[in-house]
């Protein structure tokens, strides 16, 4: 054999021949320095590579995973809920046979409770956009 | 199993795909380390790459297998994040609590520190290059996967990967080279 690729090079560095064709390669090793030579080299940046990066310990991005693909589903329960049932009282209550003040009044005090409601929860929804530290904690 | 697995994730239930992430999260955090540098991003990439895999999911073909579709999509989140922070920090010394205990001889702190600094030349090194040969570098060499599997992850010919390895490799001997020589 008189010459070998770079490509047939990786690919018997990496197992990936056919077998006739990695025996024949490792034969022209045996008698060919430069390719011992570039074999060699390859093999020590790979466990220099491997031994440089040290990965996390596993087993705890499930949770995060969990958490975000299931909250979705539980608030659309909860809103779908919340929805038909504010809907049934406000219909309920405004064809009751109460006075018009007292639906105004009434009506007055819901809506101003729900628009400070509103406020609160845009000031910390903005607030927690702002902060740079809300990845940190987990 | 996977494919079972799979199509009952996508009637919703999430239970289901506590399997596929605990099979591939060390993987996922070995590449995700190789490409970000950093384990605590890596961390947050491989969580926030499975979210977008779960929303995915419902155009996954499950004709394919689930892995390196999923590869692809951890791989081009952390090139997101990469961009996103515009400048790659470089990689960190190996956190103390990372490192692992050695022993005898090896224990030594002045054996501790030289290691430590042969790791982080290599990462420095391993930061120089494209993307598209860090890339394939952390799929062979940190991860180990097969040809075919690095051809699907990559969207390239099989026949590409040997030569982009070889030049992965070349370029990742010479960033050595060069570093070593700028220390001394």
């Amino acid at each position: 054999m008189e010459h070998v690729t770079h490509e047939e090079l990786m690919k018997w560095l990496d197992d990936e021949l056919p077998p006739e064709r990695a025996v024949a390669l490792a034969g022209h090793m045996e008698r060919c320095t430069e390719c011992r030579r570039e074999r060699a080299v390859f093999e020590s940046l790979g466990d220099a590579l491997r031994g440089a990066v040290v990965a996390p310990a596993s087993g705890q991005v499930w949770t995060g995973v969990h958490k975000h693909i299931s909250r979705p589903i539980g608030w659309s329960l909860f809103l779908a809920g919340l929805v038909v049932w504010v809907v049934y009282g406000v219909v309920t209550y405004a064809l009751s046979p109460i006075a018009l003040w007292e639906k105004l009044a009434s009506g007055g005090i819901a809506i101003g409770l729900a628009m400070l409601l509103g406020s609160v929860l845009r000031e910390h929804y903005l607030s927690w956009r702002t902060d740079p530290y809300r990845h940190v904690q987990r | 199993m996977e494919r079972e697995l799979i199509l009952k994730c996508r009637s919703g239930d999430a239970r289901f795909f506590e399997p596929l992430v605990r099979a591939y999260e060390p993987a996922a955090l070995r590449v995700a380390t190789g490409i970000l540098g950093h384990p605590d991003e890596a961390r947050d990439g491989v969580q926030e790459a499975f979210i977008k895999a779960w929303q995915a999911l419902p155009r996954f073909d499950v004709k394919r297998r689930f892995g390196p579709w999923f590869f692809q999509i951890l791989r081009n989140h952390c090139r997101d994040m990469i961009r996103g922070r515009r400048s790659r920090s470089n990689y960190e010394v190996a956190d103390e609590k990372l490192e692992s205990r050695p022993s005898g001889d090896d224990a030594h702190p002045e054996r501790v520190r030289e290691r430590a600094a042969a790791r982080d030349v290599v990462r420095r090194a391993l930061d120089t290059l494209g993307e598209d040969h860090r890339d394939i570098l952390v799929l062979k060499e940190i991860q180990g996967f097969r040809y075919a599997e690095i051809a699907e992850i990559l969207s390239i010919p099989e026949g590409t990967v040997a030569s982009r390895l070889y030049h992965a490799r070349r370029e990742l001997k010479d960033a050595l080279i060069e570093l070593r020589a700028d220390e001394t």
